[in-house]
């Protein structure tokens, strides 16, 4: 300012802007008589103020590349040489979010050692924050793995400001190591790999990383990875939160952050598998899993919340990389970047399971688990050697053709092993799951039931003895124990008559689930177990123990409900629970035994076994299968109910229940009022509205309903002679239609029916002596002939 | 003894002549406006304007808040954020454009905002030429960064400064007009003498 010609420029220049642009050259030359340079200055000055108006106009837009960890603060020099304890900086590492990271050596002489000192931007200013330093620091100091990076000091500095002594990896980011050494994806997934297993070492030890990025992941030149900064998060995480208008998530990279943290919500284990995923997906395709428009945190975390990751395939660049994505891949990255935790895989344990069971070549959990896509692992695992078009033609033929294969591909004993496993698993699965409900819809099927059975009952027992530990395949071993008990011997389904097995088999099936307490596992699994202990109740209530069939219900109930609680709108869960009520109910009212326990009880449970199946048919995409199931157990719980009022002498409501029992079944289509479990239920209908009219003193009435129900239970019989419950169901209706035939007075054609039912009951004894109800009901017909 | 106090006994400290106060604000400041940025950008999800007036404003509010510190002070703390906001832009500049003419490919994590308004160069021609006036007229410069750097009116400069308002806009339009035919004659670095 000291320059006299600057001043004199500078108000020549104020002077001249002050008036009209024609008048300033005049102004200036005469001002400027003498002074060449002077004039020249201004006039150039004057000549640029339009330019420089616009060019100042507007200030420098704001410094947006403050949201990058990576850009170095201006002053971590003068920290060069100083000492924090007993470590001396030597030079700066890095700088990241945190604060800068400085190669430090210890200073005290005790021994040499190198180390990283990462120094924590933030002030830990209250005592309060210093004792949680302090006791955070103690925690993450205790996290030993040989893939983490050891914490090995810390504290706080003269200036406040808390550091941490970390052990100095040598190493290069994750994704430049893959990249350096051109891994190819089995390679990187098994690096990966090891990444979680750290991940999961520290969530055992309950800290969570919340802020796993390629940089946080070094890869040592043995190919190991180190994770640094295990923790460091949420020690910083207090700050930002006593500080109350930063969130939480300012701090961390938002490329990697998962959902709630983006939003701010509390972070769990499931926060850092969001992470791997977007790791995993990155180092798949070389791309982030959003678009790749995003830029500012703010566009991140809006990504993150809002765009749905396209499956890996579709981003790689190489049509053969993404073949070889697509599948198993795909589904267990999208598994893992599922943007709701629930839908998540629960830990990094199960997603570093599938990316295991992936390499080696095993069914993943996140893919859909058809029977078909688990022969097409098998098939895969064992590397048909044919052409891949050969090789899909024997996979859509049958598994059983696999089989065979399988059986001369066997090169060694261990091989053999193995392989007979899943053999067996999935030949179980296929013939039990598919065969069973193909075969079982055929009339007259009940020898090929059989042979089914006993072979399916072979394949489990082989299957059980190596399911243990594997909760998957536990349940669907023991539910396939319950099929086959109920194909042996449960009344309410279509079986070949043999009780004693079907216990046998249902008690097997318990047996294997011992080593898991009731209601501790998956969904599936306690679906199996309340299945076997439902059908065990119904089948030794059918020999006559009723209080034992009730005990084995309700714990199955109370099984079901609390399945119901972890798998909400789970058709099967909810379907089983609402057949269950009902057989509670149908103990309770007497069923089959003619003993009533508790009427009111039994009312009220079948009511709410209706309002459970009522309930169901609202839910959205119900299937049609599952819709045709609901009004049909729906029709069966009025048709009970009925019964209850009969057992009464509450003629008239039990008559109007069976109407309204038959009309629901009337609104079935065709296909499914003409199965078999529909012309069983409307047998029972028929029955109950035929004995109401008769009794009420209308046998008139109740003669073409009864003749209806024989001439059904005929068809039945017809087309499945061996069928004990259509046997048992025909001695029902021959004994209703004989007393409506003896009230209207026709005794001879009452005789007839009476005897026809006395034979059919004498035969099901003869099978099973213990059958309660055909004891009770040949008494019954006895007494009638005797009456006559 | 509590943050605002600790800044203010700073700031007094660099008026005094103490540098190593200066640089522990600098570093203080520093780390202050890169929090506010990444509050103001997770908050502004659709608008990106991000201004850095009111990042600095924010930053006082913040280190002060409602405490009473002399208008002197102020002065410093404005005086002081202006230097770092500045250094924090060029020094960003400089490293965007190393890393472009290095060959590598933009980071995508470096949103290019000032690219909008101020290409890097610009930028970068625009610093040099400030030290330069830093040199004849520091007033000046202090102005530029203040208005330029952080975007402040006249008037809060005025305040900063302790200068009336009138000076203030004096010195904008003069040091404005300066700057500008320096970057049109960058390449001769005597174009100040005249």
């Amino acid at each position: 300012m000291s320059d006299p010609r600057w001043l004199r420029v500078e108000e020549l220049f104020h002077q001249a802007m002050s008036l009209p642009p024609a008048n300033r050259r005049p102004f200036l030359e005469q001002q400027c008589a003498g002074e060449p340079r002077i004039l020249d200055a201004v006039l150039k000055l004057l000549g640029v103020s339009s330019q420089a108006d616009s060019r100042f106009e507007k200030p420098i837009d704001p410094p947006a590349f403050l949201l990058d960890p990576s850009s170095p603060s201006p002053s971590v020099s003068s920290l060069q040489g100083s000492l924090l304890g007993p470590w001396r900086l030597l030079k700066p590492l890095a700088a990241g979010g945190m604060g800068a990271v400085w190669i430090a050596e210890r200073a005290d002489g005790q021994f040499t050692m190198a180390a990283a000192v990462k120094l924590l931007r933030r002030g830990f200013d209250s005592d309060d924050a210093r004792r949680r330093f302090a006791a955070e620091r103690q925690i993450l100091a205790s996290l030993q793995h040989p893939y983490i990076a050891r914490l090995l000091d810390g504290g706080i500095s003269p200036d406040g400001l808390p550091y941490l002594v970390m052990e100095l990896i040598d190493g290069r980011p994750l994704d430049a190591h893959c990249a350096a050494m051109r891994l190819d994806v089995n390679a990187r997934l098994a690096l990966f790999r090891k990444v979680c297993e750290a991940v999961r070492f520290a969530h055992s030890q309950l800290i969570v990383h919340r802020d796993l990025k390629p940089h946080n992941i070094l890869v040592t030149a043995r190919g190991e990875p180190k994770l640094l900064d295990f923790g460091i998060a949420k020690l910083l995480d207090h700050e930002l939160q006593a500080d109350q208008t930063s969130p939480a998530s300012l701090m961390l990279t938002p490329r990697y952050a998962s959902p709630e943290q983006a939003l701010g919500l509390p972070i769990s284990t499931q926060s850092d598998v969001y992470s791997l995923g977007v790791i995993l997906y990155e180092l798949l395709t070389g791309q982030s899993p959003y678009s790749s428009t995003q830029r500012t945190a703010a566009e991140w975390f809006s990504a993150i919340n809002n765009e749905d990751a396209p499956p890996p395939s579709r981003k790689a660049a190489d049509p053969a990389l993404a073949r070889f994505l697509s599948g198993d891949i795909d589904a267990i990255v999208q598994k893992a970047l599922e943007k709701a935790a629930s839908n998540r895989y629960r830990s990094v344990e199960q997603l570093d399971a599938d990316i295991a069971a992936y390499l080696a070549g095993k069914p993943v959990s996140a893919s859909p688990q058809t029977p078909l896509y688990r022969a097409v692992k098998f098939a895969r695992r064992h590397a048909l050697p044919v052409s891949a078009t050969a090789a899909a033609l024997v996979l859509l033929l049958s598994a059983f053709a696999i089989t065979l294969y399988q059986y001369r591909a066997a090169s060694n004993e261990r091989a053999l092993a193995q392989r007979r496993f899943t053999q067996a698993r999935e030949l179980a699965r296929l013939s039990l799951f598919d065969l069973y409900d193909i075969v079982q819809q055929i009339p007259g099927s009940t020898n090929a039931q059989r042979l089914l059975v006993s072979k399916s009952l072979d394949h489990y027992k082989r299957l059980a003895a190596q399911a243990q530990g594997d909760a998957e395949l536990l349940a669907e071993v023991a539910s396939g124990y319950c099929r086959l008990g109920d194909l042996q011997g449960n009344p309410y389904v279509p079986n070949i008559g043999d009780p004693p097995a079907a216990i046998e088999t249902y008690r097997q099936g318990l047996a294997l689930l011992t080593s898991i307490p009731d209601g501790l596992g998956p969904p599936q699994l306690e679906l199996a177990r309340a299945r076997l202990h439902g059908s065990l109740g119904d089948v030794v209530s059918l020999a006559g123990a009723t209080q034992d069939a009730l005990k084995y219900l309700r714990h199955a109930e109370t099984i079901l409900l609390a399945a119901r609680e972890s798998a909400p709108r789970d058709t099967a869960i909810q379907a089983e629970l609402c057949s269950r009520r009902e057989s509670i109910a149908d103990r309770l009212a007497g069923v089959g035994t003619g003993v009533t326990i508790d009427e009111a009880q039994a009312i009220r449970t079948y009511e709410s076994a209706r309002a459970g199946w009522l309930d169901m048919l609202t839910w959205p995409n119900l299937s049609p299968e599952m819709q045709a199931r609901a009004a049909r157990a729906d029709a069966i719980a009025l048709m009970k109910l009925g019964n209850v009022d009969m057992a009464r002498e509450r003629y008239t409501p039990a008559v109007a229940r069976y109407r309204d029992a038959r009309t629901a079944v009337s609104k079935l289509d065709r296909a499914n009022r003409e199965s078999l479990s529909s012309i069983r239920t409307q047998i029972m209908i028929l029955k109950g509205e035929g004995y109401a009219l008769l009794w009420s003193g209308k046998p008139i009435d109740a003669l073409p309903i009864l003749a209806e129900g024989v001439a059904l239970s005929r068809r039945l019989l017809a087309g499945d002679p061996q069928n004990e419950q259509h046997q048992s169901g025909l001695t029902t209706l021959l004994t209703a239609h004989g007393e409506a035939l003896k009230a209207a007075n026709r005794p001879a054609e009452a005789a007839a029916a009476w005897i026809e039912a006395q034979s059919l009951s004498l035969a099901l004894l003869a099978r099973n002596p213990n059958n309660a109800v055909a004891k009770t009901r040949l008494d019954d017909i006895r007494a009638k002939l005797a009456g006559q | 003894m509590k943050a605002p106090d600790k800044t203010v006994e700073l700031l007094r400290r660099w008026n005094t002549g103490d540098s190593s106060a200066r640089d522990i604000l600098i570093e203080q400041f520093y780390d202050e406006l890169r929090i506010l940025a990444r509050r103001a950008l997770a908050r502004e999800r659709q608008d990106h304007t991000l201004q850095a007036t009111a990042l600095v404003h924010e930053l006082y509010v913040r280190l002060f808040g409602q405490s009473d510190i002399e208008i002197k002070d102020r002065g410093h703390f404005f005086a002081l954020a202006a230097t770092v906001m500045r250094r924090i832009l060029v020094d960003h500049a400089r490293a965007r454009l190393a890393e472009r003419r290095g060959g590598g490919a933009a980071k995508t994590t470096l949103k290019d905002f000032s690219a909008a308004s101020h290409p890097d160069t610009d930028i970068i021609a625009i610093d040099q030429a400030m030290h330069r006036l830093e040199d004849v007229d520091a007033r000046k410069a202090r102005v530029v960064e203040l208005k330029f750097f952080v975007g402040l009116t006249e008037s809060e400069i005025a305040e900063a400064l302790g200068v009336g308002r009138a000076t203030v806009e004096r010195d904008w339009s003069f040091a404005k007009s300066w700057l500008q035919l320096q970057l049109e004659s960058a390449p001769d670095p005597h174009a100040k003498q005249q």
